[in-house]
């Protein structure tokens, strides 16, 4: 329930910032045509109609008729496209353009599509105070590419956020001082997570996690990333048990596990938006972070390698 | 209480135990030595041990499996033990709910939250129901992550990769796994004992004694009624309480504790205190993996391994090892520097030299010098100016008690002294004003717990409850750490329900959350499975000078 209702207020707060998939009345992907969706709360109906024969990679164009619950066009409204790719979790840059034809019409250009795969057009209407929106699923690429392969539901929540972290020196499995700020910002795409040696459950996994993005590196691990496990023990967690516990991962470098005071670490997670009560509520949090921006990308939940390794590259190739 | 209310609850009672025997039932038909993958029992048990707690095949390999769907990972990296725990009863941690996997779980239906070992949240986080699993529907259940209705699992759930002998092993292990009730147990009781030996200070004995008869007098055994679970659980034991008085040379304990456990088995040790080390009460609870429950002793057994006990802190060793990590860490002293121990050699100077060793040592210092002095004391005439000639512009570490202090007072006068001095507030009998006034610009001391008025509130409620229940002495360390100790007691006690395998009691005390307000000895107490030593720190302080002198702290509680 709070779940659902956090989704609705980023829905509404800023709808393309969001890969949140809308959960009612979506109709398998279309590859051609015409398409009807009545939007989320029901206040319009949408008419898609391509043109072409579907989407495809390059610049797209699609016509829409809106109507509200009479039947009756809907014109004057403000009118948003966004194309969206769930599965790589963002959009492009280029916005599409909107122009109006009349008798609730309208005409949108330079839809850009990137990649083949699975994409979203997000529509969103706002006629005077009545705002609502639709999602029109795509499948983009040839019939090599069938829907339900790439449109695989994503197990975990993701979003972009932004982090001002403290200036602290931590401890880590070798006993040396590390200044996380420089450690995060040494010139490598990082990798965040929280867990402690004596975890049960979601430590051992999100760790499996990171040793499957270093086995899949293999030997360049070391040069393409820097792994960074935060301990939320802390007092428990001293460099020896944190040497023992990596071993169980990893032989290679590019891992550190940071312990530090209470104080510290607490700045650290706070900083981080990952603050637990106690280490046995502590939630599966990733955060991925490209070199020189000061963006972060925050996954919260179980993930697995392909969405993992998507998302790593994600940030690795900015 | 109605009485309508009593029989429907003492039925489910009796259907529990009708249960649990249909449940053990192919346990006990297996037992006539037939072979599991070729292994006899025994040997199955000790294979199936290994693949469950540390991920390892027979063959000695890692196990292989699947998580998250498409994650390959070694079985070293998710143990069966590290979710379901060493019980097998399962853990919530994270939001993750990790169902039961212990025989007499299994081997039956997961009807509810009432079959749910644990607290009232882990019930609650059952979202399917099942039927009973057999030796073929665990075999899918753990290769194909589909459960005994037919059901996938979560992703979390590793897909295990094994072969049919090896998981014949797997399977027979858990069948095994937290399949009796522990001994100890009767219909209406669980016994506990405490131990007290010979050559305890009465008035200590009495403080350690009267909190814990109280509790189970007034609290627990009188309210224990009012705590029954409403969801169909059997309502909860009365707790039996006994006192093993240890007699003679600690050498002889060992066997008498066995002896007084033939007589009368109990499930758990709780509390206890004894003249000298914790060594052989430590060493029998591990040979017959009976827990152990905060002893109050500064001379605990300090292993990495060792399991059944859960000990407030590491005591005296963990003094010597806060004195390294100060000395390393926070003064960083540097590497050429002279560090001298003086210690008795006496269990406690022992205990503070091992603990200081072992650390400085790790940290990559140079080995000190000890000088070990005989049994007994009090130091003679002339014992600190022959120490500071022989051991000038060192640091040194002088793990005595108030017996040697005399003459201490001069050695800030003379022209070649050691540059710093450490001692254990613990090893001046918690006195550490004795250190006079001449010394303190250069004298650190280890406190390894709250400092006064830190633990105001701790103390306030500890007292409150001693004076209700008549307690002589709030304030001594045996009754609020036995006050501690019944505080967790009483959640283990609720949450473990029915369930009552020593190993899953051990595993509620792992999994409790840290204690930061009810101890009125350390500032914080935390646990976790497999962490034994509770308090993490030590502070070191310094004394300032005057007829009323205070102490500074100069570190924080966790030196790292």
């Amino acid at each position: 329930m709070r779940i659902a209702i956090l989704l609705t207020l980023l829905l509404l707060l800023c709808p393309a910032a969001y890969g949140a998939e809308p959960g009612k009345s979506s109709p398998s992907p279309a590859t051609a045509g015409r398409l009807s969706m009545t939007t989320a709360t029901g206040a319009f109906t949408i008419d898609l109609s391509l043109r072409g024969d579907a989407l495809a990679p390059g610049v797209n164009s699609v016509d829409l008729a809106v109507r509200d619950k009479a039947g009756k066009g809907v014109g004057g409204a403000k009118v948003v496209v966004t194309p969206w790719m769930p599965s790589q979790g963002h959009g492009v840059w280029d916005k599409p353009e909107v122009t109006e034809q009349g008798g609730g019409k309208y005409h949108v250009e330079n839809i850009k599509i990137a990649l083949e795969g699975r994409w979203e057009l997000k529509v969103s209407i706002r006629s005077g105070a009545v705002e609502d929106r639709a999602v029109f699923p795509f499948s983009v690429g040839g019939p090599g590419a069938p829907a339900g392969q790439v449109a695989k539901p994503k197990g975990y929540k993701r979003a972009v956020a932004y982090y001002k972290l403290p200036d602290v020196t931590l401890l880590n499995q070798d006993g040396r001082r590390i200044k996380l700020r420089s450690l995060v910002d040494a010139g490598k795409p990082v990798v965040v997570d929280f867990i402690y040696t004596t975890c049960t459950t979601i430590c051992p996994i999100l760790s499996s996690e990171f040793a499957s993005i270093t086995e899949e590196l293999g030997d360049k691990a070391a040069e393409s990333v820097q792994l960074i496990s935060i301990s939320i023990d802390p007092e428990n967690d001293r460099p020896e048990q944190m040497k023992e516990y990596l071993s169980r991962y990893t032989t290679g470098e590019g891992w550190d596990f940071l312990t530090g005071s209470k104080d510290d670490i607490g700045k650290v997670l706070r900083a981080f938006d990952s603050v637990v009560v106690d280490k046995m509520a502590h939630e599966p949090i990733l955060l991925f972070h490209s070199p020189g921006t000061d963006e972060w990308i925050r996954v919260e939940g179980l993930i697995g390698q392909a969405d993992l390794m998507r998302e790593f590259r994600n940030v690795a190739k900015r | 209480m109605k009485p309508g209310v009593k029989t429907s609850r003492f039925a489910a009672a009796l259907a529990g135990c009708l249960f649990l025997l249909a449940a053990l039932r192919p346990a006990l038909a297996a037992e006539g030595g037939e072979l599991v993958a070729g292994h006899p029992q025994s040997e199955a048990l000790r294979l199936g041990e290994i693949m469950y707690m540390d991920g390892v095949l027979p063959s000695g390999a890692p196990l292989r499996a699947i998580v998250n769907g498409d994650i390959e990972i070694k079985g070293t990296m998710v143990t069966c033990r590290n979710c379901h725990l060493r019980s097998g009863l399962g853990s919530l941690e994270g939001g993750v709910f990790s169902p039961p996997t212990n025989g007499a779980k299994l081997y039956a239906p997961l009807r509810g939250g009432q079959d749910v070992p644990g607290g009232a949240m882990k019930a609650g986080s059952l979202k399917f129901t099942r039927p009973a699993y057999n030796d073929e529907s665990l075999v899918v259940a753990l290769r194909e992550g589909i459960d005994a209705k037919g059901r996938k699992m979560s992703t979390a759930m590793p897909r295990y990769l094994l072969e049919d002998g090896d998981v014949a092993i797997l399977v027979h292990y858990l069948k095994n796994l937290s399949s009796k009730i522990s001994p100890g147990v009767s219909q209406e009781e669980i016994a506990f004992a405490v131990v007290v030996s010979e050559g305890v200070d009465p008035r200590d004995r009495a403080a350690l004694l009267e909190p814990i008869e109280a509790y189970v007098r007034e609290e627990w055994n009188a309210q224990q009624s009012t705590l029954l679970f409403t969801w169909g659980r059997a309502p909860l034991r009365k707790i039996a309480l006994r006192v093993w008085e240890l007699k003679g040379p600690p050498e002889s304990w060992g066997g008498q504790l066995e002896e007084r456990y033939r007589e009368q088995p109990v499930f758990a040790l709780l509390g206890g205190k004894v003249q000298g080390k914790w060594d052989p009460i430590h060493e029998f609870c591990e040979r017959n993996r009976i827990p152990c429950i905060l002893p109050v002793t500064d001379l605990p057994v300090v292993s990495k391994s060792d399991l059944s006990t859960l000990y407030f802190s590491k005591g005296y060793y963990q003094e010597g090892e806060a004195a390294a990590k100060f000395l390393a860490r926070v003064l960083e002293l540097p590497a050429e520097k002279r560090v001298v121990q003086v210690f008795r050699d006496n269990d406690e100077g022992n205990a503070l030299a091992r603990g200081f060793s072992e650390t400085w040592k790790k940290l990559g210092n140079a080995v000190q010098t000890d000088s070990v002095l005989p049994r007994g004391g009090p130091a003679g005439p002339g014992f600190w100016e022959q120490l500071a000639a022989a051991h000038p512009d060192s640091v040194l570490l002088s793990w005595l008690g108030p017996d040697d202090l005399a003459g201490l007072s001069a050695l800030g006068e003379l022209p070649r002294r050691p540059s710093l001095l450490v001692f254990s507030s613990t090893m001046l009998g918690g006195r550490p004003f004795l250190i006079p006034d001449g010394v303190r610009d250069f004298t650190y001391i280890t406190y390894p717990s709250l400092l006064p008025g830190e633990g105001a509130y701790g103390e306030t409620i500890v007292t409150n409850w001693s004076r209700v229940r008549k307690i002589a002495r709030p304030d001594a360390p045996e009754t609020t750490k036995v006050f501690f100790l019944t505080r967790l007691l009483t959640r283990v006690l609720t949450d473990i329900g029915d369930d009552l395998y020593r190993g899953f009691f051990l595993d509620l005390f792992d999994e409790s959350t840290d204690q930061v307000t009810i101890s009125a000895n350390y500032p914080r107490l935390s646990f976790g499975p497999g962490q034994r030593y509770a308090s993490k720190g030590c502070y070191i302080i310094t004394l300032t000078k005057g007829p009323e002198p205070r102490m500074v702290r100069q570190s924080d509680w966790v030196i790292y």
